[in-house]
């Protein structure tokens, strides 16, 4: 057989295994995690997912196929038969998918098939192992390999840097508005951590060599075992620390996930690694030389070395910028950083080829490798680090590499917040396993049927519609004249916010009426849904669009109910396609003598929506000072809903309904270098267009005012009042009527992320905005008008120690307001 | 690549290697972990500053220069209006230096920001009464009732300003929800001396009753329920407690409460004597000159 014909089908066939099965692992973890299962998996976030997890057993099988073909014929011309017992395991294992379906389990059983999974790679390690047994020359202890990895080290490091200081001036520096001063500290302060990290990976495998060295005959297959250790067990905390954390993974199985994908990844590069070593028969130079072969070309001639080690710079540019645009709190864009400093270091260790005379310098090059340490200790004791830590933090998101570096140094864990971020921790993302009985909330005790017929109510929800893109909001948008001549005859609330930042629980809360304890979500939530007791005691007939969310929330089996863009996936929902669906179905229910209700959350402006669609506009407009992309699609959904108020005049139905238009929450686009809305709560995210039109007869008799601090909360109760109910006050926790007598609201009011322990507290009427991230582990004043390029220089300690009581407080009031054991 | 290589003696020894490395690892820990001073150059200035005005203040005030005490003091408030200390530092100092203008301007921004701002009551109405401002004065006390809803001094004092306005219903209510809350003799001789304004003489008595069980000699419930008694009637009872309380503080309106006995006693010359003394104590008592011209010939 030809050996680069065997080897080229051996690292092609390892190279579709491993991503196969390691991407389908990943996929059953996602369905089994209840953030991502909802927003990601159920939303249909990527309609091509539906389309996999349907032929996922014939791509099983095809795998299979390739890898047991490749094995068979491997152990045939070594005669090994543990490994044709391998293929055919493997086989067996691939024809039960078609039978088990891995990819349709939910719940603990995906969680059992995120870890089944592996083991075809577990099981293609082994086979590895075994056929490389006895062909691996390793060599013993040799001095020549620590001035080509310290060399190696130093390209990889001024590359890195070069790469992502490229990715700041180009990307980064300038939606954060610093100056040329500031922007060099930050590119002298990144080179200076990148050093020290790269530095520390350069004693470490020092270390490892020297640990190794006291078995000189066996010190390369002992450094190739230990570094495989070392990484796999850097690979389990990083999953667990950055992956997990990220997607509100956690408890035992986020530790089994992390130590099993660490294991089994690790591994199987190990092998690969190994298995080269057999097929090219020469001395084995160095453990981390061999690790890190399969991701290079150590033997390639220089060109193809040289030509890959170059070729990162632009790699990792593009890939920080198409990860950018659609990210969960910067996760995307620091893993792609991770992997691009991975692919560095080995493109650079095929390049720094051992060198020919034995050196033994390895005290003086740890030494050396040490200089950055120093330097950075030196910046931290006379520095004054405090005068740079708002330039970093705001220099960290939007430069991942350092970003992530900077996230893993941060002293943050264990500073004065570090109470405070345990207890945010502990009591959000409450796991599916702890009950939790839901609360009755009832704004009114009793839903007498109503003498006179009630007003329609039509409530629009754009998902993540910021309110400075609307005209009612800001007189510079030129785009939006139907929301302007809707919100001249409505009320405009000027100063409205959600309590959660992202859709999870923002939505749900404008159903309750009220904030909730962080759980995705408690069950049975009827007793909790005061605006399906009010729809379903005033004999409302409703229209809703059962998203992904909505699909756990409301009831459906009723025949006053009536679903709204069925079998429409979450992530494609279009208010233009629903609003014309939903003239359809008022005309043929309009003469019947029940109002109606309808309910749609659009995601057309979704940042997962728009960098699906290519994150271009859809229109030749100008859109000076907006970002174009998504100010397009706000024009178009603003003519669609101007056309769906002129059916409702034409219909004789406006004067005589309630029409809300709002957002679940706002989003960022690029402040601070930033994008989207998960773990954020920047001005941006958490204010919300808020436009009540009513109908004449109401507009006289109830006092409003426009200019108080509204929540999407004060939506159902509001709607109780406006029906002619007298909604009661259920406490801080719960909306008030924006409509008629309210009482006096507390002096702050609390504001959560959906996703992950980032909470935040609006004081003074709405003018300040206190965000602690125990995701990020900062804390960050915003003074609300004028946005996040607001932030100031650090927090004052006063606000800082007045804001952490609150949340703490607030949580354990939310908590004992529900029945809640807070820990 | 073709190299074999031999077993090559590293000239330090792997056990010296591995302590250096791990010697520098931990150097790393060090450096990127151990915690530092995360406190501002700015904040560092600005603690210095605070700091050397607090000593500057502290020591103007120990040594009685308030003029010099005054300046560090604004200046404190000035860089950190919220903090409650430095306002009532401020009008410690005002007070003094006898400026009630200044002083009440003090307590005013303290009563803004301190935790508990009653503890400006009742120096604030005192001070505007003492300005001359009864407005304001008026107000204060409503406020002081507000800022200590648990504190009877603070109640009664705005229930006495209500009295003295001739507010009696409002004074009542004020002495009445006092009352709920614990046990006063200042309230309950306002709220008994407000029960006698509306002619409700053996309510007055009972509200006195306990004040008097617990000190027999206070002076304001021994003239309500001497008035009290001797409006039903019991003049030598009455006699009694007035004599009692006049002995111990010699009051125009105690006066004339015996002078009234002595009249309805037919002791006009005794009557007189009390009217008499009664004006000297109170020239302006309308009532004790009323009385006082029945009997215009008696000396």
């Amino acid at each position: 057989m030809n050996l680069t014909r065997d080897r080229l089908l051996f690292k092609g066939v390892r190279l579709v295994a491993l991503s196969f099965y390691f991407f389908c692992s990943v996929l059953c973890l996602l369905t089994f995690t209840p953030f991502t299962y909802t927003h990601v998996i159920g939303a249909g976030m990527f309609p091509w997912l539906a389309a996999f997890a349907r032929v996922h057993p014939w791509l099983q099988a095809l795998c299979t196929a390739l890898v047991c073909s490749e094995l068979v014929l491997s152990a045939r011309s070594v005669g090994s038969r543990s490994v044709q017992g391998i293929a055919g395991a493997l086989a067996l294992f691939s024809v039960l998918q078609f039978v088990l379906r891995p990819m349709a389990a939910l719940g603990h059983a995906a969680f059992y098939w995120s870890q089944a999974l592996l083991l075809p790679l577990v099981a293609i390690a082994v086979a590895d192992r075994l056929l490389a047994r006895g062909k691996v020359a390793w060599s013993p202890a040799s001095t020549r390999e620590e001035p080509s990895v310290f060399k190696a080290s130093a390209a990889c490091a001024g590359l890195g840097f070069t790469t992502y200081a490229v990715i700041f001036l180009m990307h980064g520096a300038d939606p954060l508005g610093l100056s040329a001063k500031e922007q060099m500290m930050a590119l002298l302060l990144s080179l200076l951590l990148h050093v020290t990290f790269v530095g520390t990976s350069y004693v470490v495998w020092a270390l490892v060599r020297a640990l190794a060295g006291h078995r000189p005959r066996h010190a390369v297959l002992w450094e190739h075992t230990l570094l495989s250790v070392f990484y796999a067990a850097l690979f389990a905390l990083l999953a667990h620390g950055l992956v997990f954390d990220a997607i509100s993974l956690k408890g035992k199985e986020s530790v089994i996930a992390a130590i099993s994908w660490g294991a089994v990844v690790v591994s199987i590069i190990a092998s690969i690694s190994v298995r080269e070593a057999a097929f090219e028969g020469v001395p084995v130079p160095s453990g981390i030389r061999l690790l890190f072969s399969p991701l290079a070309f150590p033997r390639g001639p220089l060109a193809v070395r040289v030509g890959l080690l170059v070729a990162m710079v632009p790699a990792g540019v593009f890939l920080q910028i198409a990860s950018s645009r659609m990210d969960i709190n910067g996760l995307m864009q620091k893993l792609c950083a991770c992997v691009v400093w991975i692919f560095l270091f080995a493109a650079s260790l095929a390049l720094f080829r051992p060198t020919r005379a034995p050196m033994g310098r390895t005290p003086q090059l740890v030494l050396l490798a040490s200089l950055g340490m120093i330097f950075y200790r030196g910046w931290r004791s006379y520095g004054h680090p405090a005068d740079y830590s708002s330039l970093l933090e705001k220099v960290a998101t939007t430069e991942p590499s350092f970003g992530f570096l900077y996230g893993i140094s941060s002293s943050g864990k264990s500073g004065s917040m570090a109470e405070l971020y345990e207890t945010m921790q502990q009591n959000t993302s409450l796991p599916p396993e702890r009950p939790l009985k839901p609360l009755d909330v009832q704004f009114v005790s009793d839903y007498s049927i109503p003498k006179a017929r009630r007003p329609n109510i039509f409530i629009i929800v754009v998902d993540s519609l910021r309110r400075d893109y609307l005209s009612p909001f800001n007189a510079s948008v030129n785009f939006t004249p139907a929301l302007d001549a809707f919100g001249k005859s409505s009320d405009v609330f000027e100063n409205a916010f959600t309590h959660y930042g992202a859709t999870g629980l923002s939505e749900p809360s404008i159903w309750v009426g009220g904030m909730m304890p962080h759980k995705q979500y408690i069950t049975p939530f009827a007793p909790m849904n005061s605006l399906e007791k009010l729809l379903v005691g005033d004999k409302f007939f409703r229209f809703v669009t059962v998203d992904s969310i909505l699909a756990q929330l409301i009831e459906q089996k009723s025949p006053q109910f009536a679903p709204l863009d069925a079998n429409v996936a979450t992530g494609d929902l279009d208010l233009c396609n629903t609003l014309k669906e939903l003239e359809g179905k008022i005309d043929s229910k309009k003469n019947l003598d029940v109002p109606l209700f309808a309910y749609t959350q659009a995601q057309n402006i979704h940042v997962s929506t728009i960098t699906r669609e290519g994150a271009s506009a859809i229109d030749t407009g100008s859109y000076d000072g907006f970002y174009a992309p998504y100010a397009s699609r706000i024009k178009r959904i603003d003519a669609c809903f101007g056309n769906f108020i002129a059916y409702l005049e034409r219909a004789g139905l406006y004067d005589n309904s309630i029409v809300v238009f709002t957002a679940d929450h706002g989003d960022l686009l690029g402040e601070e270098g930033r994008w989207g809305h998960a773990y954020n709560l920047n001005p941006e995210v958490v204010r919300i267009p808020l436009i009540i039109h009513r109908p004449p007869s109401l507009r006289t008799s109830l006092a409003v005012d426009t200019k108080r601090v509204a929540f999407s909360t004060d939506i159902s109760p509001s709607l109780h009042r406006l029906l002619g109910h007298a909604p009661g006050n259920l406490g801080a926790w719960f909306g008030q009527s924006l409509y008629g007598p309210r009482e006096k609201d507390r002096e702050w009011h609390m504001l959560v992320s959906s996703y992950g322990p980032v909470y935040g507290i609006l004081e003074e009427e709405g003018k300040y905005l206190y965000v602690a991230d125990a995701v990020g582990y900062t804390d960050t004043y915003y003074e609300v008008a004028k946005g996040s390029k607001a932030s100031r220089d650090s927090v004052p300690e006063e606000v800082r120690t007045r804001n952490a009581v609150r949340i703490a407080e607030g949580i354990k009031e939310l908590h004992e307001s529900f029945h809640v054991d807070s820990k | 690549m073709s190299e074999v290589y031999e077993i090559e003696e590293e000239p330090v020894p792997s056990s010296l290697r591995a302590v250096v490395a791990g010697l520098v690892l931990l150097f790393f820990r060090f450096a990127v972990y151990a915690p530092v001073s995360m406190v501002t150059t700015k904040e560092m200035d600005a603690q210095q500053k605070l700091r050397s005005l607090i000593q500057g203040s502290q020591a103007a005030v120990r040594d009685n220069r308030y003029e010099e005490a005054l300046a560090p003091l604004e200046e404190l408030t000035r860089l950190q209006p919220k903090n409650h200390v430095y306002w009532w530092q401020c009008a410690h100092v005002a007070s003094a230096l006898k400026r009630p203008q200044q002083e009440v301007r003090y307590l005013e921004e303290f009563v803004k920001v301190a935790p508990i701002p009653g503890e400006a009551c009742p120096r604030i109405p005192f001070l505007y009464a003492e300005l001359g401002d009864k407005l304001a004065s008026r107000s204060a006390f409503a406020r002081c009732a507000e800022y200590s809803p648990n504190d009877l001094q603070d109640q009664f004092y705005y229930g006495y300003s209500l009295e003295r306005d001739g507010e009696i219903d409002k004074a009542l209510q004020v002495y009445e929800n006092a009352l709920k809350r614990g046990t006063n003799g200042d309230v309950e001789s306002g709220y008994g001396r407000m029960l006698l304004r509306k002619s409700k003489p053996a309510a007055a008595l009972v509200a006195v009753t306990p004040t008097l069980k617990r000190n027999p000699n206070n002076v304001d419930a021994l003239l309500v329920a001497g008035i009290a008694l001797s409006r039903q009637g019991k003049l030598d009872e009455a006699r009694k407690l007035l004599e009692r309380g006049a002995a111990r503080h010699d009051d125009s309106d105690f006066q004339f409460a015996l002078g009234s006995i002595a009249e309805s006693q037919g002791r006009v010359q005794d009557a007189v004597k009390h009217y008499d003394a009664s004006l000297v104590l109170d020239p302006n008592n309308r009532d004790a000159q009323v009385r006082r011209q029945r009997f215009p010939r008696a000396r």
